[in-house]
């Protein structure tokens, strides 16, 4: 007999609670969505509303040409975007250089507003920050000099790389040599074919040929949960124009 | 060896199965799509995640029941004499623990994320030219999600009572619920898209708790079969009457002086056996074959019910009732 008794109270708790919990629910949505007002969605610690006329707090790291550290200040492609944003907002903006994970750190603990420095789309990213949906793919092809005639395959091409790269083992893979040069001066100057992100190529003098090697999907970190700001950044970054021709001048011009 | 004899359907049973197994097609279809379209949206929020990983769970009873019907059929062999009428009921505890630890991580990781003071962020995606916030998208893949489950729900509720699959029925009282668990992840983007932190791992930690609930709960009815629990309503935990009305029919016939039943369920069927003190010895052999077949002719739930004489004999049935009664066996 318990055991019917406890179920029939089980069951009659059930039902009442979630009638209950269904109802507050409308009820908080209603709250809510009048709290919120006409912005929506908004910021759980306010950011747009303290740029908005006021002061974006930016960290910087030099990643030419996406962010370059000149005695004027920044330039380059992402400090031009933020530049453009804060036009917009009625904002300055307020450079901090740093260190990578140094300038993560602060944007977790709120003392910047974003961080940029040609960051790439990784999985340690999101621990600290919200970064944004990439706005930009770059695409590793292997570049050729106008002296050279493609070949049909890379299959035993001497293709020459920088040191620091993550496309070796794609071309070992794909059967071409990968010949390793340490400054970025000697990659532009060789005369053989080289792998390199397309607008670099194309501002070198090389043509790409059709092989994707790899692509960095670029992105931007802001502080998490701050939604409304990361909208605004967001449609800034996709309605940006001719990011590819942008960096070629600027990687041409270095 | 003996092995069981084949058990077969009645016609218009078999034609209710029939349904019941497109209708499980059409759920699984619809959960794959809702799986689908939720997954393109998911982004970083934990209600989010927690609905998801609740319509991925859900899977499970469908997948398991038509990969049981396979199996099910087969006619017992001299390996497994019994048959396989428990197929169902293993898939079913197998998809009852991963709901149950699901619940639980859900709940877990939920909570977490509120004393970490996490804040959710709900990013912008870019559609046909437009950027606009992820959230829209998300409410209405929600709202889509809600909708098939209590439709299929109602129907394999209706369908399941009338096969007798509990796993089935337990299965489309949980989809009928299910609507609360797409409510919970509306309120928590919702939530977050008002800033308000912790409405989405507040809503995360809801939905934890409620497919935790619902495992623990097939968890028991799965458990309750394998462990031979005496038959009961498909839809009520309330024992069936079969019993009584087989010790009822035994004592009619006019051979039997007294007679007691014991049955159990193996999935969708009763098997057991029944015990019988006979007025004489004569042409007990024959008689006891007939009782049997009458016995299952019954119900057509009833596979098989071996028929037992034992001795009108008060010393033996004290003996077997103080057993029963839990006390140790006089030695």
């Amino acid at each position: 007999m318990i055991p019917l008794i406890s179920t029939y109270r089980s069951i009659r708790f059930l039902i009442v609670y979630r009638g209950l919990l269904g109802l507050s629910m409308l009820l908080l949505a209603a709250i809510m969505l009048s709290l919120a007002g006409c912005h929506y969605p908004t910021d759980i610690e306010h950011s747009l509303d303290k740029i908005k006329g006021g002061v974006i707090e930016v960290g910087l790291t030099e990643n030419p040409p996406w962010v370059i550290r000149t005695p004027d200040g920044p330039a380059g492609l992402e400090p031009e975007i933020i530049e453009r944003l804060a036009g917009q907002l009625n904002a300055e903006a307020h450079w901090h250089w740093g260190e990578e994970s140094d300038l993560l750190q602060a944007l977790k603990e709120r003392q910047l507003d974003l961080v940029a420095g040609g960051l790439t789309q990784k999985a340690h990213l999101s621990k600290d920050a919200a970064p944004t949906k990439p706005y930009y793919k770059s695409h590793y092809m292997v570049g050729f000099p106008s002296s050279i005639a493609m070949p049909d395959s890379l299959e035993d091409q001497a293709i020459a790389i920088n040191a620091v790269n993550h496309i070796g083992k794609v071309l070992r893979d794909k059967g071409a040599r990968p010949n390793l040069k340490t400054d970025a001066k000697s990659l532009a100057g060789t005369d053989g074919p080289v792998a390199e992100q397309a607008w670099w190529l194309r501002a070198h003098g090389f043509e790409p040929g059709p092989w994707t090697l790899a692509s960095d999907k670029h992105v931007m970190a802001l502080p998490k949960g701050e939604n409304a700001w990361m909208i605004v950044l967001q449609r800034q970054l996709n309605s940006y124009p001719d990011i590819e021709r942008r960096l070629q001048q600027l990687e041409a011009n270095e | 060896m003996k092995i069981r004899a084949v058990y077969k359907l009645p016609p218009d049973k078999q034609d209710d199965l029939n349904y019941l197994i497109r209708l499980e097609w059409w759920n699984l279809g619809f959960r794959c799509s809702i799986i689908v379209l939720m997954f393109l949206v998911l982004g970083s929020s934990q209600a989010m995640k927690a609905a998801w990983l609740d319509d991925v769970f859900s899977l499970v009873p469908p997948v398991a029941f038509l990969v049981a019907m396979h199996f099910r059929d087969q006619p017992p062999n001299k390996n497994f004499p019994y048959g396989y009428h428990r197929a169902t009921v293993i898939a079913f505890l197998c998809a009852s623990v991963a709901l149950t630890l699901a619940g639980s991580f859900l709940l877990v990781d939920s909570a977490i994320k509120l004393l970490e003071v996490e804040h959710p962020s709900i990013g912008a995606i870019e559609l046909f030219g437009e950027t606009f916030w992820v959230g829209w998208l998300m409410i209405p893949t929600l709202i889509y999600s809600i909708i098939p489950p209590i439709i299929i729900g109602r129907l394999q509720v209706r369908a399941a009572k009338k096969m007798h699959e509990k796993t089935v029925f337990v299965d489309g009282k949980m989809s009928k619920a299910d609507w609360m668990t797409g409510l919970a992840a509306i309120m928590g983007v919702l939530g977050v898209g008002a800033g308000f932190w912790w409405a989405d791992a507040l809503a995360g930690g809801l939905i934890g708790i409620d497919v935790a609930k619902d495992g623990i709960k097939s968890l028991r009815e799965a458990v309750g079969d394998l462990l031979d629990r005496r038959p009961r309503f498909t839809s009520k935990a309330e024992p069936e009457g079969v019993v009584e009305q087989l010790e009822a029919k035994l004592r009619a016939m006019d051979w039997v002086v007294s007679a007691e039943v014991r049955l159990r369920e193996e999935g969708h069927i009763f098997s057991g056996e029944a015990f019988v003190v006979p007025h004489s010895n004569e042409d007990l052999a024959r008689r006891l074959v007939e009782a049997s077949r009458q016995l299952v002719d019954h119900d057509w739930r009833l596979y098989e019910v071996v028929v037992t004489v034992m001795p009108d004999d008060d010393a033996t049935r004290s003996v077997s009732s103080i057993r029963a009664a839990g006390s140790p066996p006089l030695s």
